[in-house]
């Protein structure tokens, strides 16, 4: 069974948010119905380039991190939560917008906090990985399609085929530690430490703040994961 | 970004910059010159270098605190700062995208009439 993945190369990545504004002109104000309700326009981040800063100018080392729902095989959304998200055959997680009326609980499940709440609707909302346009035979959801230096990929292949591919181009998933098995992986992105830095001292970031997505863990030097 | 109920511009600022003004993340600023003041949410950042600050024109939405063209704006109209002179004499074309500016902390005081 063939299924949809996404592959984020981090390092192609160069901060222009494009995908976020093609996600914000997509479903912001829009209903899709079967699929999503209209995001609101302010709050919601349903495909975030995170971003971390380290060093002062000019010795200065940035990285972005397009980050979204991770589409999980075994979504903790999905699991034992009453049917409130349903898991498609193509691998799309999506949430039954019906079954998730007031399950506000919906936005802890999510270790990768990619579920966010719609306070007018009461209802979970998250990406829906564009499946109205796939189902119409779209290659790729909006984020994907609006990406200009192709940091952004869709796959649509089967298990064995992708553990291919993240084999040979060596991709990772973020927190594989959650156990949930993303359908989005990584390239360029190193969750181990790397050989050479590990004796190094991390450099500190000089605006730590909102804009850290997590810090460095002790002896690792990696800016991105 | 949203302080105090109100979404501002954001304003990027060297932290050496914001730390000379006691300015920290997210705190309301006004960049201001002799053409006027624009109420931005700083955000620091190494990405521009000491001396410098940045902020996107995308905002058509002109909210004076006071009368109008006699206070700040909290709308985000950041061209206020820059010459309305012309690229040539017949053209609409902006001759300058950069300005000088100096930034201060907010003083909400400044508001009220």
């Amino acid at each position: 069974m063939k299924k949809w993945h996404m592959i984020i190369d981090v390092a192609k990545c160069e901060d222009c948010n494009n995908c976020f504004l093609a996600c914000k002109d997509e479903h912001v104000d829009n209903e899709w119905p079967g699929y999503s309700v209209a995001q609101p326009r302010h709050g919601q981040r349903w495909m975030d380039v995170m971003r971390k800063e380290r060093g002062q100018f000019p010795l200065l080392d940035v990285a972005y991190r397009p980050t979204t729902c991770m589409h999980c095989v075994e979504a903790p959304c999905a699991e034992g939560l009453g049917g409130a998200v349903r898991k498609r055959d193509d691998g799309i997680v999506l949430i039954d917008l019906e079954k998730a009326k007031g399950r506000r609980d919906l936005v802890d499940a999510c270790p990768y906090r990619m579920i966010w709440w719609n306070e007018e609707r009461q209802v979970p909302q998250k990406c829906t990985l564009c499946a109205h346009l796939l189902d119409q035979g779209w290659k790729q959801p909006r984020c994907v399609q609006s990406c200009p230096t192709g940091a952004l990929q869709m796959k649509f292949v089967d298990d064995a085929e992708m553990a291919e591919i993240a084999e040979s181009d060596k991709l990772e998933c973020l927190h594989p530690e959650y156990e949930t098995r993303p359908s989005v992986f990584y390239a360029s992105l190193c969750t181990r430490p790397i050989r050479g830095l590990r004796r190094r001292r991390p450099m500190r970031s000089a605006t730590s703040g909102s804009t850290a997505w997590n810090t460095t863990a002790p002896g690792t030097a990696c800016n991105v994961c | 970004m949203l302080v105090d109920d109100h979404y501002y511009w954001i304003v990027r600022i060297n932290s050496r910059d914001a730390s000379a003004r006691e300015v920290r993340e997210n705190d309301l600023v006004k960049v201001f010159n002799d053409r006027g003041g624009v109420v931005c949410a700083a955000q620091l950042t190494e990405r521009v270098p000491p001396g410098m600050v940045h902020s996107y024109e995308s905002s058509a939405v002109y909210d004076p605190v006071g009368e109008p063209g006699k206070s700040a704006d909290r709308g985000g109209c950041i061209n206020i700062l820059t010459p309305s002179r012309m690229m040539i004499n017949k053209s609409h074309s902006m001759a300058a995208c950069s300005c000088l500016v100096e930034v201060e902390k907010w003083n909400a005081q400044e508001a009220r009439p």
